[in-house]
């Protein structure tokens, strides 16, 4: 099992007896083991179509790793990079994955690791929240230092990718050029479209129903971006050029 | 003659806190010889000590001074016998003589056993004349680090050893229990040592870290118990100077808190100069005694990256003194007055703070003692003391101006006022003892019979004082979110902390104790003890709020297994409870009532979602069961159940001793322990917090621990160990509620986040109301319901533990040389890793199991070198030089990890090589 072990001592130090007694005593340090067992996941809570990244946290995690969310397979499971420094390493510790869509409510968290089974129940699980009929966005990456044919990434809930497209608004609400496609690469969780050729300055971003050809309304923004009434996400700026 | 000489005698004794000698004399066919008379006598005693053989040539003498006292054994028709023998505290010193029928008066070097065999008890004598041979800190608390199942020092941060707060055996820095001369000086709010000690002054120190008796009271850690020296027959005194400086650059870490994060490491020299001095004497011999005591000392720190032009400066200076007057010669009466002051200029040592904004930190101890002792037979003794001490805290701006933003706000990168750093608050315990102690044979054996009974005030009081601009509020405020509208529907967090005037809480315990040393047969010692405490909390209104019951048994035996007191087999096994102390009375009192109003709205909702108001922290007691039945909060009782009992400690210790040779012994001893019914405030709903004992919520801890102990002989001394141990649980806390502490300062304040909304239903409701976010918050790791992440390896926890200290004395002529070592190692701490938690702004969940990973193999060496040079008998002159921590490996001893991709910085690391020098004259 992975574990924070380095003894911290330069033999160099030392007397060929004082180093062999030192690292006599280091190797008692090997000894502790906390065993296998899945701890928490973060965040605990997403929306109910998933694709938001989450992280497992525990120990004793093996290299043969699989998780599911409400039975459901969570995706892309990587483990941390070694460290490169004098950190401990999360190897065996932590993974990394992707949200499958879930059923509104509680959903189990399971890991299994080298044939060995552990799982987050009841409040110590995750919650899906159910998705609003208008859809969220969460966030829009990269929002800064854009340049035409940059893939901006939107995440959130309810991104129907074959029924809304990407508009780019001048403050005026003026679009530019023509409505972007959306591509989904996670559901109705991700979606990403190309960023067009525009000069450099701020511009917005808006989403915009296929069918009726009109910014939609009543997506909420973000938690955090208390700045939006909830109308239509306009303040979700592009920045071309430098970031400001 | 003998009778004459019996009559003349004063039977005096120095302290109820001292040992006791028991023995046998018998002829030189191995009879007992009855009727002889056992005299102690020397210069610690006033008068002399006499016992009388029974009919089997035994004596015991109980309340004898710590010390090395004359032994003399009369008996008509017998030459008599002398003898030294070594009163250790709280243990029973063995003599045995031989009387030849013929011959002359002789001087005998006999071995005394040093195993007390009548004792079931784990606890080591600290003898000050042996710790000055050792590299360790002037300071009692510093001292135990040495003592197997103690780690304290790898908790220290600052240079040479640590002098705060040791943990032994999981439970942390807050389970311990110090006496000073008997009495409990334990902080009443914090529950650590309440006072510190000259370090000069101190004669004795008598550490239980397994099995103390009944009458050293309620205590889940070790029990110190601190005797400062007496005055005597004889004048004696000291004067020293210490210089202490690091030796190689210590290292702190700077936290920049707009980004979540400690970012940089800097350096830290410190500088202390002290100067100790101590007079101790008879003003009238065998009638009035004195002991004076006082220490001054300053300590420059300079911390790279701080305003130069501010310095961290620190004074402090204590005083001791003490007078013994023997009113009869069946008692006597003794005042002392323990007096610790200590200010810190530019106390603040972090980026938080704005230079203008910083600090006087001031602390003021002040105890008094009375102590009352009367000893109408040689077989009973009775003890009253009474205490009144305080403890003082006040902290204020340098500048003087209380309207100086000082901290940083975290989430804006604003400074604002903090109240919490300009307070004021004091602690005070005020209390008597009685004690009756007696001898009682021939009934089904030999007992040795103590009955007390103790009552306790045990208050603190504190008034945060305002820092910031006025508007109606006195008090500070934090606000997340924009929070700008005056009906606050846009705060997301707001909470209001109104002044209301200074707050008292108080703990009031009464307690009683009988035990029993119970010698069925020679051989064969049942330690048989049962402690009553009951203690009732106080709110700041004078309203009771809870009431404890707390009944503690223990029963010990001890074998002398081979009838010579040289082999020693016991089974120890007791119940060890926490008195609670009046911060548990602060957390149970209603938090309008300490002036807290809350206030949490959503982001653009007109009305605040929760209502206005306090929370209440509910003592779950039948009581409040019942209120909130009548209220229908069936949520609230699947956390409460009405039955919130005090928290304990059972603990069995199996242990066998064996002395190898004179003087040197080795132990082998297995602990197993188990701390349940630990109280938690729950947030069940996030409306009501109520504090219970919830199942998942326990400490437990086994080791093998093995011993060998060379006792201090003048020459040398050696103290050896190493503990095989596991201590895994929920983290000890101040008020062992709230165990998720934001504070990791020292390793110890660490914990799970507990405070989660354990209703499923109303966490269910507050996701699907857009409040992720702050559920999360809450969330932390793990859950009073659940084990996971709540459960692990407490962050003192090491598996392995060795420790050697020992020290040799070479006379050559008028001069002593004297080489003393420790060496210290440990597997290295349980590793902790750290959350952010938006609602707590601090770094308190844990993402991972607490204690899944652990930290490098820690070593520590330290050196004391010693030249004294005898200008008289009792004069002497002395040179040392100590070296702490020589092999400066700058090992990290505690490490906290953040979620923030930036943070990983290793917190603690060992305290640098640092230098104490010291010159000190004695006569």
């Amino acid at each position: 099992m992975p574990r924070y072990g380095r003894t911290g001592l330069d033999p160099g130090s030392f007397s060929p007896g004082v180093t062999f007694v030192l690292l006599l005593l280091s190797v008692f340090g090997a000894c502790n083991d906390a065993g296998f067992a899945l701890v928490s996941v973060d965040p605990i809570y997403g929306w109910t179509d998933g694709c938001n990244a989450i992280t497992l946290s525990g120990h004793g995690f093996g290299k043969d790793v699989k998780a599911t969310l409400g039975g459901a397979e969570i995706t892309g499971l990587t483990a941390p990079e070694a460290p490169k420094d004098d950190r401990p390493s999360e190897v065996g510790y932590m993974l990394f994955g992707v949200a499958p869509a879930g059923h509104h409510g509680y959903a189990d968290v399971t890991l299994t690791s080298d044939g060995q089974t552990s799982t987050l129940k009841n409040t110590s699980s995750y919650y899906y929240v159910e998705c609003p009929a208008a859809g969220t966005i969460d966030a829009v990456t990269p929002s800064e230092g854009l340049a035409g044919g940059a893939l901006v990434t939107i995440t959130g809930c309810g991104l129907d990718s074959a029924a809304i497209t990407a508009r780019i608004v001048d403050a005026a609400g003026t679009p530019q050029g023509t409505d972007l496609p959306l591509t989904s690469s996670c559901g109705k969780g991700t979606v990403t479209f190309e960023a067009p050729t525009l000069a450099d300055g701020t511009w917005y971003l808006e989403l915009v129903d296929v069918a009726t050809n009109t910014p939609l309304t009543g997506i909420p923004c973000a938690p955090a971006d208390t700045a939006d009434s909830g109308s239509s996400c306009t303040d979700h700026p592009l920045v071309y050029g430098a970031a400001q | 003659m003998i009778t004459l000489l019996a009559l003349l005698t004063v039977p005096y004794v120095e302290a109820a806190d001292g040992g006791s000698v028991r023995g046998s004399v018998t002829d030189d066919s191995g009879l007992g010889i009855p009727g002889a008379n056992v005299v102690i006598s020397g210069p610690l005693v006033s008068g002399k000590l006499i016992a009388t053989t029974d009919e089997n040539g035994d004596f015991r003498l109980i309340n004898v001074p710590v010390g090395t006292h004359d032994v003399e054994i009369l008996k008509s028709g017998f030459p008599a016998v002398k003898r030294k023998i070594k009163v250790k505290l709280d243990e029973s010193a063995f003599v045995s003589v031989t009387l030849q029928v013929a011959g002359i008066t002789v001087d005998v070097e006999a071995a005394q056993p040093v195993l007390d065999t009548t004792r079931s008890a784990v606890s080591t004598e600290l003898g000050k004349d042996a710790l000055d041979q050792l590299p360790v800190g002037r300071s009692y608390q510093d001292v135990v680090n040495i003592l197997p199942g103690v780690s304290g020092r790898v908790d220290t941060s600052s240079g040479g050893p640590s002098d705060g707060n040791p943990s032994v055996r999981g439970e942390g820095q807050y389970g311990n229990n110090y006496l000073l001369d008997g009495i409990s000086t334990r902080d009443t709010a914090t529950k650590t040592f309440g006072t510190n000690v000259n370090f000069d002054a101190i004669d004795d120190i008598q550490v239980y870290t397994d099995g103390a008796p009944a009458e050293f009271g309620q205590a889940t850690g070790m029990t110190v118990n601190v005797v400062t020296k007496d005055g005597g027959d004889e004048h004696f005194g000291s004067a020293a100077y210490y210089l202490d400086t690091n030796a190689s650059s210590g290292t702190y870490l700077i936290a920049d808190l707009t980004k979540h994060k400690e970012v940089e490491t800097k350096k830290r020299d410190f500088m202390t100069h002290s100067l100790s001095l101590l007079a101790g004497g008879p003003i009238m011999k065998e009638k009035l005694w004195y002991l004076a005591s006082l220490d001054l000392g300053t300590d420059t720190t300079t911390y790279e990256g701080m305003d130069p032009d501010a310095p961290y400066q620190a004074y402090d200076g204590g005083g001791f003194a003490k007078l013994t007057w023997f009113a009869t010669p069946d008692a006597k009466v003794r005042y002392q007055f323990n007096g610790q002051l200590a200010t810190i200029d530019n106390s603040e040592t972090t980026s938080q703070v704005l230079p203008e904004a910083q600090t006087r930190y001031a602390n003021t101890d002040i105890g008094n003692q009375v102590e009352v002792e009367w000893r109408p037979t040689a077989k009973s003794a009775f003890d009253v003391k009474g205490i009144y001490s305080v403890t003082s805290l006040d902290v204020t701006p340098m500048s003087g101006n209380h309207d100086i933003a000082q901290v940083i706000n975290q989430e804006t990168g604003e400074y604002s006022g903090n109240a919490s750093d300009f307070d004021l608050n004091d602690r005070s315990r005020a209390g008597f003892t009685f004690s009756w102690t007696q001898l009682a044979d021939k009934a089904l054996g030999d007992h040795k019979i103590k009955f007390g009974i103790e009552a306790w005030q045990l208050a603190e009081t504190r008034d945060l004082q305002y820092t910031g601009p006025g508007d109606g509020l006195i008090g500070s405020s934090t606000t997340d979110y924009p929070c700008t509208s005056p009906d606050y529907a846009d705060c997301y967090t707001r909470q209001e902390f109104q002044y209301v005037g200074p707050l008292t809480h108080k703990s009031i315990v009464l307690s009683t104790y009988l035990q029993d040393d119970w010698q069925p047969v020679k051989t064969l010692t049942i330690n048989a003890g049962v402690r009553l405490d009951h203690e009732q909390l106080f709110t700041s209104q004078g309203t009771a709020i809870l009431e404890q019951w707390m009944p503690a048994p223990r029963l010990g035996v001890a074998w002398d297994a081979t009838g010579d007191q040289k082999t020693k087999v016991t089974l120890n096994a007791g119940q060890y409870y926490d008195v609670n102390g009046s911060a548990f009375a602060e957390w149970g009192d209603t938090r309008t009532s300490a002036g807290y109003d809350y206030y949490y709205g959503p982001y653009s909702q007109t009305e605040p979602y929760f209502s206005q108001g306090a929370y209440p922290l509910v003592f779950c007691t039948p009581e409040s069961k019942a209120t909130l039945d009548d209220a229908g909060q069936q949520a609230a009782n699947d956390a409460c159940n009405g039955d919130l009992r005090p928290y304990h400690l059972d603990k069995v210790v199996l242990g066998v001793d064996r002395e190898i040779v004179p003087t040197f012994a080795m132990g082998l001893r297995g602990i197993l322990s188990q701390t349940v019914d630990i109280p938690e405030d729950i947030n069940y709903d996030d409306t009501t917090w109520v504090i219970t004992n919830p199942d998942t919520k326990r400490r437990d801890y086994w080791a093998v621990e093995v011993t060998a102990e060379k006792e201090f002989d003048e020459h040398w001394q050696i103290l050896a160990s190493y503990t095989l141990s596991e201590a895994k649980g929920t983290m000890p806390g101040q008020f062992e509620t709230s165990s998720g502490g934001s504070f990791g300062g020292n390793g110890n304040e660490v914990g799970v986040f507990g405070d989660d909304i354990g209703n499923a239903d109303m966490r269910a409701q507050l996701f699907d109301a857009g409040y992720g976010e702050y559920v999360a918050g809450y969330a932390g790791l793990g859950s009073y319901t659940s084990e996971a992440g709540y459960y692990g390896y407490l962050p003192y926890q090491a598996l392995h533990s060795v420790k050697v200290n020992g020290s040799y004395t070479l006379t050559t002529g008028k001069f002593n040389h004297t080489v003393g070592a420790i060496y210290e190692y440990s597997s290295g701490n349980a590793w902790q890793k750290r959350g952010w938690v938006p609602n707590y702004q601090d770094y308190s969940a844990f993402p991972e199991g607490r204690g899944t990973r652990f930290m490098p193999p820690v070593h520590y060496f330290d050196v004391h070198f010693a030249e004294a040079f005898k200008m008289t008998d009792k004069q002497s002159a002395e040179l040392a030089v100590d070296v702490f921590n020589i092999l400066d490996l700058g090992q990290a001893i505690t490490y906290y990890e953040n979620d923030d991709e930036n943070f990983g910085l290793t917190m603690y690391r060992q305290a640098p090589r640092s230098i104490r020098a010291s010159l000190k004259v004695t006569y």
